[in-house]
Formats: structure tokens, sequence, C-alpha cells
């Protein structure tokens, strides 16, 4: 959709009537073009207001209409105006909900400019920073904030996204020329002077934006249909499998990558040495490699506290600054950092599968039933804990909206396993540098093992927190979580109960490609007099990635509950082939 | 696309008013006026990406500079030079982290700000490493008394006086 070239289109994006010259502009393009003329034709002044559509039609239409002078236009063309433009990727940031799925803007550079100093554009909701969580939720998502667009140089980008929340970013150059930014540039103005778009965090959000813009400066590239959600990763996957669009791709590490770097290159004595060196000053001569070390703990600690160091931490960075200072500029070859996957490698999003298994369940009153079943399971997004993590984070998981059904012949039964509405998992490991908690929501409507019947339903909402470890450098994470839990439902004994649990999990990324999860949680059930009780869950998963289209799974599940006299046990393991797109 | 918007929102608000904490405030920027106070914006928030209010305005600082109104020009010790000032204001962390080692991508940056032709940034590098203590009076330093030092130290060096001359 082009908003402001309304040709061919039925409805435009834009949110207010200001933008349109006709009284049915926003929905008639025919209307909207032939007013467009007549007011430029009228009021030559327009142009200044509406240049790139001025541009569009007196090109197109041939209508040699004179041009004018328009000197906050040229002003702003002149300031803005470059001769390439790259689309930039802040990855994914795991504490926070908007920032989960990765941000997109655009840089515009000019030959010979140093590139911390080119501009930077951006689209993002217009809220408050002090809006309430909730009510940012609620309006982001249905559309209560309109979008605008900020310039500030790309210093200040990467500074909020590098440095102070330690995402990488990824800079990747398009062929747009010197002329297509300035027609972009030119509508990007018309937009902020007259234009209104409502922001809606599923689809017409930051990234999305974006692409319509490209669209308007090459309306060749089709680049901006999606059919349910914008997924930022989604639509720089879009602009790389547009032939010709992407000329080369850059890698800026965090802050984080950066100083991972330049402890990786120490060895385990000099890495003590370091630590000392935190802690308390040193008369030793020691190489600029184990300062450079140490100031990279503190910068990050710094940014990680809002650029505040206090007391002690204060003196010791200032201390070490100095020092460093004595010893020259480092001759030795710098840390090399690893450049990692790249947020386009990821698998796609849609997911459906189809699998086949067994289960077995027995209740304490001596029911019992066993079969084989067939399921299909449909999600729309994102990625979970057992997805191969190329171009996301690891060891996250983030669901949307998933269906699991179950057929199954030997107990005549067809029901929903699962619905889930959302599912976050958060598995940040924590470290000496970071001390990240990791984090667990989900809400879904479940069919409860523990209660001896198949398809059986409750309304089920989980949340809590706890610790991951990395291990077998960062190929594993060993972790626990206490979480809270509540199901209702005619199922359920008192239509409501109440599940507090705990977790330990280990989950490892194998060798490539084959990624192995085993689980175990007690369950405790309580306020229910009746069945006041535990159970233990037991999970083994197993994942083989053979694309990132296609993947064959092997789960298990086993419960069972305590007192083990009449307990109730279940036990189930399925096979499936799951593709995404 | 609202009514599809509508009911996934629906869906997650539930998840969301579970998971929600408090966000931090934005604390003020001490920069007497001058320069975007960015670095001290929402990290622990759940708004992070989403919006950025006060490095968000389509015009912002650095755009005014020309005509003066910035209220960063009245810092400038040479004619032209508030992007030096900006520069070093918003970037005051990177840079004393670079000055110490001699070099960087910030400090070549910072020196093309203040005028400096690209063949000049290696010597730019090494001399502010040299002058580290004069420049960084590291109990109270900010970023515009790190341009105003940096500045008073070329006009006393054989390297740099005469050189880097921002334009307008």
């Amino acid at each position: 959709m082009k908003p402001s070239f309304p040709l061919g289109h039925l409805k435009s994006e834009v949110d207010n009537p200001q933008f349109f010259f006709a009284q049915d502009g926003a929905k008639n393009p025919a209307n909207e073009l032939q007013a467009s003329v007549q007011a430029f034709k009228k009021e030559p002044k327009l142009q200044c207001t509406f240049p790139a559509r001025f541009q569009f039609l007196n090109q197109k239409l041939t209508l040699k209409l004179p041009t004018v002078p328009c000197i906050e236009l040229d002003e702003f063309l002149r300031r803005l105006s470059g001769d390439a433009m790259s689309l930039v990727f802040s990855s994914a940031y795991p504490n926070s909900p908007p920032s989960m799925f990765g941000h997109t803007f655009l840089r515009i550079h000019r030959n010979g400019r140093e590139v911390l100093l080119d501009e930077s554009i951006n689209y993002a909701a217009q809220a408050s920073p002090d809006e309430n969580t909730i009510l940012f939720t609620v309006f982001g998502l249905m559309g209560g904030y309109y979008g605008g667009f900020g310039i500030s140089p790309y210093y200040m980008k990467v500074n909020e996204y590098a440095y102070a929340e330690s995402r990488d970013l990824w800079e990747y150059d398009l062929s747009l020329t010197k002329s297509e930014i300035e027609t972009f540039l030119k509508h990007v103005w018309e937009l902020n002077q007259k234009g209104q778009f409502k922001y809606f965090f599923f689809d017409e959000n930051c990234s999305y934006r974006i692409l319509t813009l490209l669209e308007v400066a090459r309306p060749d590239w089709v680049l901006s249909e999606f059919s349910i959600h914008v997924i930022p990763a989604e639509t720089v996957k879009k602009v790389l499998n547009t032939p010709g669009a992407i000329t080369d791709i850059h890698y800026r590490p965090s802050l984080f990558s950066q100083m991972e770097a330049k402890w990786a290159i120490l060895n385990p004595e000099e890495e003590t040495q370091t630590w000392n060196l935190i802690q308390t000053p040193s008369s030793e001569a020691l190489p600029p490699r184990i300062l450079d070390a140490a100031l990279s703990y503190f910068q990050y600690k710094k940014l990680q506290n809002k650029n505040v160091l206090v007391g002690k931490d204060q003196e010791r960075f200032a201390d070490l600054l100095m020092a460093r200072s004595k010893l020259g500029v480092a001759t030795e070859s710098a840390a090399v950092i690893e450049i990692p996957d790249r947020p386009d490698q990821g698998h796609p999003p849609y997911k459906w599968s189809l699998g086949v298994g067994a289960l077995n369940s027995r209740s304490k009153n001596g029911e019992g039933h066993s079969g084989g079943f067939q399921e299909f399971q449909f999600k729309f997004a994102y990625h979970d804990l057992l997805n191969e993590d190329r171009g996301y984070i690891p060891f996250s998981q983030i669901d949307f909206p998933t269906l699991n059904l179950r057929y199954s012949d030997a107990l005549n039964s067809l029901w929903i396993e699962r619905l889930s509405l959302f599912s976050v998992t958060a598995l940040s490991p924590w470290t000496s540098f970071a001390r990240s908690l990791s984090w667990k929501v989900d809400v879904a409507y479940i069919s409860p093992k523990d209660y001896g019947c198949v398809d059986c339903h409750a309304a089920m909402i989980e949340g809590g927190a706890g610790v991951a470890g990395s291990l077998f450098s960062n190929q594993a994470r060993a972790y626990g979580l206490v979480l809270a839990h509540v199901e209702a439902g005619s199922s359920i004994e008192n239509t409501v109960r109440f599940l507090p649990q705990v977790q330990v999990g280990f989950l490892a990324q194998v060798v490539s490609h084959y990624k192995v999860q085993a689980t175990l949680t007690r369950t405790q059930d309580v306020f229910q007099n009746a069945r006041r009780k535990f159970f233990y869950t037991a999970e083994f998963n197993q994942s083989w990635a053979i694309r990132p289209e296609w993947e064959i799974r092997l789960m298990s599940r086993a419960l069972r509950s305590k007192p083990s006299q009449k307990a109730d046990a279940y036990l189930e393991a399925s096979l499936s082939l799951n593709h995404y797109y | 696309m609202k009514n599809k918007n509508t009911i996934l929102g629906s869906l997650i608000l539930g998840a969301v008013i579970i998971f929600a904490y408090t966000q931090s405030s934005q604390a003020a920027d001490s920069s007497s006026g001058c320069g975007l106070g960015w670095e001290v914006s929402q990290k622990q928030s759940l708004l992070s990406s989403a919006i950025r209010s006060t490095t968000n305005a389509f015009l912002p600082n650095t755009f005014s500079m020309t005509s003066g109104t910035s209220g960063c020009q009245k810092h400038s010790i040479v004619k032209n030079d508030e992007e030096a000032v900006i520069f070093a204001v918003n970037n005051q962390h990177s840079l004393m982290m670079e000055m110490a080692e001699g070099k960087g991508e910030f400090l070549n940056s910072f020196a093309q700000t203040l005028g400096c032709d690209a063949s000049l940034y290696s010597d730019f590098g090494k001399f502010t490493q040299s002058h580290y203590s004069d420049i960084i009076n590291t109990s109270s330093s900010d970023g515009i008394e790190l341009y105003r030092q940096v500045r008073t130290q070329m006009e006393s060096s054989p390297t740099f006086k005469g050189q880097c001359i921002p334009r307008a």
C-alpha cells in the first residue's frame, strides 16, 4: 500500500483527512489524483508540503507545472540527503516485550562522512517515556498511539542499542541511488507534515512502515505484503530476497560482545590478574590487553547502570583509564569478534506440524486408557526452546497462538490438546558479568494429565522466575524455575486449583542441528482437600533441524502423583514432522 | 487491520499483565541544556526501542545547529563547533575509553566534527592519549569540559594549531 500515491489502492493507511485533497481521498484514488492535480495547479506552494506527490504527478502525468522555492524543505534535504542508505536491524532484547523481536530503522550515508555522524531515521509509537506499562501494551497493540518519525545522528542509535542495551546491530546496505533517497526523504517530509498513522505493534509497526517507504523510493520493490504479523527479522528477509536490493552487510557488535571478545583472548592467569586489577590497584607492569579487559568490564557495568558508576567502581575505573593512557596505542592485534549468525538466517515464524504418538493414562481409582493418537499443530509465530537458535536469542521462547489437536481412534476421541495464547521463556545465564534472571509466562487452554482423563480441559495461567547457568561454552543451559500456576475448568474439582511448581531443566545444542531437553517438575496441588498431593512430571525431548524449514521431533512425557498407592500416572511419546514458513 | 489487532491484543494483554514490572523513570539530562540525554533512558523499561521520545523529535537539536538555537552554541569556543560539542556530550563514555587507548571509531568521528581531515585521525588519537590527564578531570567532568580541554590543548600543539577548522 502506498499511502501518498493512491493510484490503484483502495484504502490508504494514512489515518487523518488532512493528507487528502478529495473528500473521499483515502478510499478513492482516482478522485484523489484529480483533486491533487487541481490543488497543485491552483496553489503552487502546496508542492512544499507534498513534494513527493508533486514530483510523482508532475513526472508521470507530464504536467509541466513550475516548481517554486521551498526554504524549509530545501534545508531539510540539504541536511539529510545522502549517497547511500542502509537498513539497520538491532537484535532482540530479551527483557522487554516490545523489543523481543528486534527493531529496524534506516541510516543515510554521505561519502566522506564518518558513519557515526550519519543521520538515522526511525519510526516509532509516539508515547510518553513514563507511560504505564499496561497502558502502553494495550495502546500499542490496539492502535492507541500514532506513529512518528524521529531523526537523530547515528551515534545516538548506536548508543541506545549497542551500548545501553547491548544489542548487536546489523547494517544492510541498500542499492538506492542518490535521487531515490531524495524521493524517499520528500515522502517522509510530506508524511510528517500532514500525515498520521496509527501504530500497531503487530502489523503496522516500525519495520512495516520502513518497507512502505522503501517501496515509494523503488516502486518495483514489493516488500510490504505480509498476511498476519510483521516481524522485524522477516522484513529484513523480504528485502534481502529482493534481487539487487542489498549490496553489503555489516556487523556492529554490542558492548557486551566487545567485552566478551576482550576477555576471550586472556589466558586463565591473565583472567585472574584482570579480576584482581578490577578490585585493587597493582604496581605490576601489566600488558594493555589486561587493562583493556578490565576497562571493558567497567564500561559495561556503567552502561548497564544508566551510565553511572558509584563509589569504589568509579575510582577504579578512573585509575585504570589513567594507567591505560600511559601505555600507548596497542600494537598487538585487537580482539577478534566472532561474527554471529545473522537475524535473517533464522527459521521462519509460522509452523504446522503432523505427528503420531501413543499415550497411557491411569487415574487413582484404577480407571485407565491407552492408545495411539495423531496430532496436528499450527503456530502463528515465533520460536521455541527446541528450535535451532540460529538468528534468535539462544535458549529463548516466544510463542504466539498455537493450536494442538489430537485424534485417537482407540479412544474414539478428538480433542484440543493445547491452545496456547502466549508462551514466553527467557533463560538468560547468570554470569559474573550479567546477573540475569530467567523467567517464564504461559497462558493456555490445556489438558491436565493428572486427572486420569485424556480429554478434560482447563484454562491455565503460569508464570515465574529462576536462574540459569551456561554450560559447555554456551551450548547448554541448566536452569531452575519457581512457578505459580493456576487452572480453572469444569473438570477441576472445586473449579479452580493452584499448583505452585519447581522445575529443573537441561537444554542443550548437542551438536549442530540437534537439540535435547530434559526437565523435571514437582507440582504441589494445594487447597484441594480431597486430593492434597503433589506430582512429578518428567520430559525428555529431542529435535533435529533438517533445514531451517523442516524439523523432526521426538517428545516424551511422564507424570506420576504421590502418594504412590493409588497414584495418577500418565505416559506419552510422540514423533512429529514440523514445517516452518 | 483494527479487528485483528483488537483480538490479538486482548489475548496478549492477559499474559502481559502477569509479566508487567515497573519501568524506571527517565533521569534528567544534566548537561546544562545541551545534548540529548540518551544514556539515561529506559534500559530497565519495557518500552525500550518502541519509543524514544527525547531523541525522536522530527528535527532534533543538531538540526537547529546552524541557526544557533540548539542551546549548545553558547558552549563552543571555536566558531561552528556545535556539532563537536553535542558529540562530546553524548559520547563522553566512549571518548573517555578510546582516548585512554589512543584510537577508536568515536575518536575519529569526534575529530571529524572538530574539522580534522581523515589524515590526522591517527595523530589525533595519540595526541588525546598523551594529554589524557589534561583532558579528563576524572572526578567531575562532563562532555562540554572534555570538548573544551581538547580544543585548548590543540591550540597549543604544533601539530594541530591551525588545523581542524570545522565548516559551517
